[in-house]
């Protein structure tokens, strides 16, 4: 009989990847919006978004990894790379690439900030939306547990939670950054809350 | 800034979220699929049997409807029968007076009398014999 072990990795850790990039939204929209008040600081937001964001690519990695090593689906490591290239439900699959790459460009411009500057950083961060809606029908239409009541459940659950927030985010006024003391506010702090 | 307290909730929330979700798909508790298959001969046995048992409630149904019915009109019979029988035993009362009745006068007008009783003398018995 057939070892499950590296289909069910697939299966747990695209679930996982997916919750993580979920809350790391969630702790992205709550930088700017602070629905917490002062709560929170924004540097701890700011360090727990980007460690969520790591912790979900290393998610998808391992993702993909089992997919490769399993032998339930035919998917070689280029089918990893190119959308559409996979045999099972190329289409849905190929959302999922192109969602996977989208949020590893994104996560590494963290690192590129200083480089491609905040303004283009900014615009690129935009694409976490594009991210999370790929990634979200990627799930629907290629997960093998998409089918059950408590796995759609869990997808409307996570959609509805960052539409509520980027709701919460475009009605909530937040006065710009002025000067504190005489000094200005760096523009890596207040670049990191879109 | 990094906060360390942050790092470990994430990372336990990702250990914690990954260990649910594998439980989840590999055991399937709440999926109607994990339990086992069960033998089609006896799923088409049970199959049969809730058939049959709801034929047998719609078939008792159709008997105590009928049944219902039939009493009603056997009721109904059986009250019709009565009267005529009553108007039978009421026509052959009157029959009988009517007949007992057109019977008596002649019965009182010849009163049985006793046979009259006549007396003749007959020629006396002669032998002759010739010899």
């Amino acid at each position: 009989m057939r070892d499950p072990t590296f289909w069910i990795l697939a299966r747990a850790t695209g679930l996982t990847a997916y919750t993580l990039m979920t809350v790391a939204v969630l702790a992205g929209l709550v930088l700017k919006s602070r629905p917490f008040g002062r709560a929170l600081k924004a540097a701890s937001v700011t360090d727990v978004h980007r460690f969520l964001s790591l912790l979900a690519l290393g998610a998808v990695a391992i993702h993909g990894a089992a997919l490769v090593l399993d032998s339930t689906v035919k998917i070689g490591p280029s089918a990893l790379l190119v959308p559409g290239l996979a045999p099972y439900r190329p289409v849905w699959t190929g959302f999922g690439v192109v969602s996977a790459e989208l949020a590893a460009l994104i996560v590494l411009s963290f690192s590129l900030r200083g480089k491609i500057g905040a303004k283009a950083w900014r615009k690129l961060h935009w694409a976490t939306y594009l991210v999370f809606a790929a990634a979200t029908v990627h799930g629907l239409g290629a997960g093998t547990d998409s089918a059950h009541s408590w796995a759609f459940a869990f997808y409307l659950a996570a959609v509805g939670s960052v539409v509520f927030a980027t709701a919460w985010r475009a009605l909530t006024r937040t006065p710009r950054p002025t000067t504190q003391g005489g000094t200005r506010v760096r523009d890596r702090d207040r670049s990191l809350a879109l | 800034m990094t906060s360390h307290v942050g790092r470990l909730y994430a990372l336990a929330l990702a250990l914690f979220v990954f260990f649910l979700t594998w439980a989840t798909v590999a055991a399937h508790p709440w999926s109607a699929r994990a339990t086992p298959r069960a033998d089609p001969r006896a799923a088409a046995l049970a199959a049969r049997q809730v058939r049959l048992r709801h034929e047998s409630v719609v078939v008792a149904r159709i008997v105590r409807r009928r049944w219902a019915i039939y009493r009603k009109h056997l009721r109904r019979r059986q009250q019709q029968i009565a009267a005529v029988n009553r108007a039978n035993a009421a026509a052959a009362r009157q029959d009988k007076l009517a007949a007992s009745a057109a019977a008596a006068p002649a019965v009182s007008a010849s009163p049985a009398a006793p046979p009259s009783v006549r007396v003749v003398s007959l020629p006396p018995v002669t032998v002759t014999r010739t010899s």
